[in-house]
């Protein structure tokens, strides 16, 4: 990194954080810190939501999943504008209804206190173990690649989410989303414009597509069920319910819109995030196809942390990995040659001529994967602690060495900053939740509107701290990114069965909801166990199970215990 | 609390409904674009 790009990355950060701290200092009161006074425009809504969603995992590993498997993932986000507009229509009015600090005070409303304490209780499980992947996982591969301290690097991205969400609660995370949204969609164009740039030169823009549906890159829809098969059309219906519990019930997307100026500002921000985030998403999708496609004309290195390269090419294994990246090259002129070939029989309209094409560049495709994966097993046999999944590397390595110089420091603003909008959001949502539905509740209800400010902004710090914690000793879970999704889906389904009985179901009542939510939990936990379904429909299995539980029991209870009338909520 | 009320009528906009429509059809219309221009391809 040249200086020029550690000016422009300390410039960026230091200004958009410190503009943050300095236009929301000095909450008064609880309201003003954790809703931000209600004065949340729709455009700050969408944003907030949409930063809140895309962490730094989402702009690294996603051009890197579209470079290896092409645009199938795509399909996982087809369900999500279903999901804003069932929740435009369904939950919000409620939790504007009854003025909610946090969605699970909507539930001692409608169920009892128990209920309430239940569902705050597994979000905080939940979110406070993912809170410190959030910071890790960008973490690890910056470090990484960059060759900086880990440690160094967790806690400077923790620490300045922690400042600014310590220093102006709500209305600094909403003010600081904003502009980090807009660095972060301004980076991402300017690498388009480069990537169009830089194919442009090797041939037409249409000739690369050729070589992209050539590796079968653009096939976006998957139509072929299979059950273990993570995306297809048909597991994006599974989705539909992570996302309902994900934007509807989880306390870090919540805040985000509760805090609207009006039910109306509420509504479309959220619409804005369900007409953006399916083209958003192909369009990181499709930067990554186009890293591809550059790749196809420049070399690649066999393996996309080059520190690892360095360290292979220094030990006894330099010869035989040598050896495979010979091989690795020969196989990238031979492309070439029928890149050049394929060129001329789509020109020619030659239909056969261009299948066949298609079928050899498909075999030597395979050979070059084949080929990486023998470098991969080299790596492990030089060191079984390597992290040999390359995915997340393709994008960051693209950046570092083919942007010119000071853009390379926007691009690493544009990954602090998607790590630290998601981290902000979640410790903010983490204390809200603490404060409202545990401490003001359950433990201590007689302070002062200065000693619930004092407090939140005292859980704000302790969960950020145990964040850059659990981040600090990543390294030591094997797999830590995957075991955190499988938590998520684990609580989430029950999460969201619970507040869909509060809302479709208006019989079932405190205790059978209660008690149901118990038992499918367990029952979800003890399938993880089981390993027999795939994490992802867990979030169904949840859902609907609590749902028919709930019912079941509710005939056995009968009506012993009463549906609350509207009453105001317990904060 | 300053939320505001559940009434948000105005002249100058068309029903929720139409909203909701709006996101679906933009979503299904670029899907299918992006599904058959890349299949033509």
């Amino acid at each position: 990194m040249t200086t020029l790009d550690w000016i422009v990355l300390g410039m960026t950060v230091s200004i958009i954080i410190g503009y943050g701290i300095y236009k929301t200092r000095g909450s008064k009161n609880i309201e003003s810190y954790l809703l931000g006074d209600n004065e949340a425009k729709w455009w700050t809504v969408g944003l907030s939501v949409m930063a809140t969603q895309a962490s730094a995992i989402t702009f690294l590993s996603t051009p890197g999943q579209a470079y290896h498997d092409g645009m199938g993932f795509a399909q996982f986000y087809f369900m999500l504008p279903v999901a804003m507009i069932i929740i435009c229509i369904t939950f919000i009015p409620l939790f504007y209804k009854l003025k909610v600090y946090t969605a699970y005070e909507f539930l001692e409303s409608r169920f009892d206190l128990k209920t309430r304490s239940l569902t705050s209780g597994l979000f905080l499980i939940q979110r406070g173990l993912a809170t410190g992947i959030t910071i890790y996982a960008p973490s690890i591969i910056l470090s990484s690649i960059m060759g900086w301290n880990l440690n160094v690097t967790t806690i400077f991205i923790g620490l300045l989410a922690v400042i600014y969400t310590v220093s102006g609660g709500t209305k600094a995370v909403h003010v600081t989303h904003k502009h980090q949204m807009i660095v972060i969609l301004t980076g991402l164009f300017i690498i388009f414009f480069i990537l169009l740039d830089r194919l442009s030169n090797g041939g037409s823009f249409s000739d690369a597509m050729l070589i992209a549906a050539a590796n079968q890159k653009l096939d976006v829809i998957d139509f072929t069920f299979d059950w273990n098969e993570r995306y297809n059309i048909w597991s994006s219906m599974a989705a539909l319910f992570l996302f309902l519990s994900y934007f509807g019930t989880d306390q870090s997307q919540v805040q985000r819109y509760i805090t609207g100026r009006s039910i109306r500002e509420s509504r479309i921000g959220l619409l804005l995030n369900g007409l953006m985030k399916v083209p958003l998403q192909f369009f990181i999708l499709f930067l990554g196809v186009m890293v591809f496609l550059f790749y196809q004309t420049h070399k690649a290195p066999i393996f996309f942390n080059e520190k690892v390269n360095e360290k292979l090419y220094n030990s006894e294994y330099a010869d035989i990995y040598n050896e495979i990246e010979e091989a690795y090259n020969e196989n990238f002129d031979n492309k070439q040659n029928l890149h050049a070939s394929l060129y001329e029989a789509a020109r020619d309209n030659d239909h056969s001529r261009r299948q066949a094409l298609e079928t050899d560049i498909r075999r030597l495709t395979d050979i070059e994967m084949s080929l990486r994966s023998d470098a991969k097993t080299i790596i492990k046999q030089y060191d079984s602690t390597i992290e040999t999944n390359d995915k997340d590397y393709v994008f960051v390595n693209f950046i570092i060495h083919n942007l010119p110089k000071g853009l390379v420091g926007l691009l690493l603003a544009v990954i602090f900053f998607a790590a630290m909008s998601s981290t902000a959001s979640e410790l903010n949502a983490l204390a809200s939740t603490s404060v409202v539905d545990i401490y003001k509740r359950n433990i201590f209800n007689r302070g002062s509107d200065k000693h619930y400010v004092h407090a939140s902004k005292l859980l704000t710090l302790f969960w950020g701290l145990v964040a850059i914690l659990f981040a600090s000793v990543g390294t030591l879970f094997e797999n830590l990114i995957q075991f955190v999704n499988i938590v998520g889906s684990i609580f989430y389904g029950t999460i969201l069965g619970i507040f869909l009985v509060a809302f479709y179901f208006k019989k079932i009542r405190g205790h059978a909801v209660f008690f149901a939510g118990l038992i499918v939990e367990a029952f979800v936990i003890y399938l993880f166990f089981l390993d027999i379904v795939p994490y992802l429909w867990l979030n169904v299995v949840g859902a609907l199970g609590v749902i028919i539980l709930a019912h079941f029991l509710q005939l056995i209870m009968g009506k012993k215990n009463g549906l609350k009338p509207e009453a105001s909520t317990h904060i | 609390m300053t939320h505001n009320t559940l009434e948000e009528k105005s002249p100058l906009l068309p029903a929720w409904k139409y909203w909701y429509w709006l996101v679906i059809i933009f979503n299904v219309l670029f899907i299918a674009f992006m599904y058959f221009y890349f299949k033509s391809i």
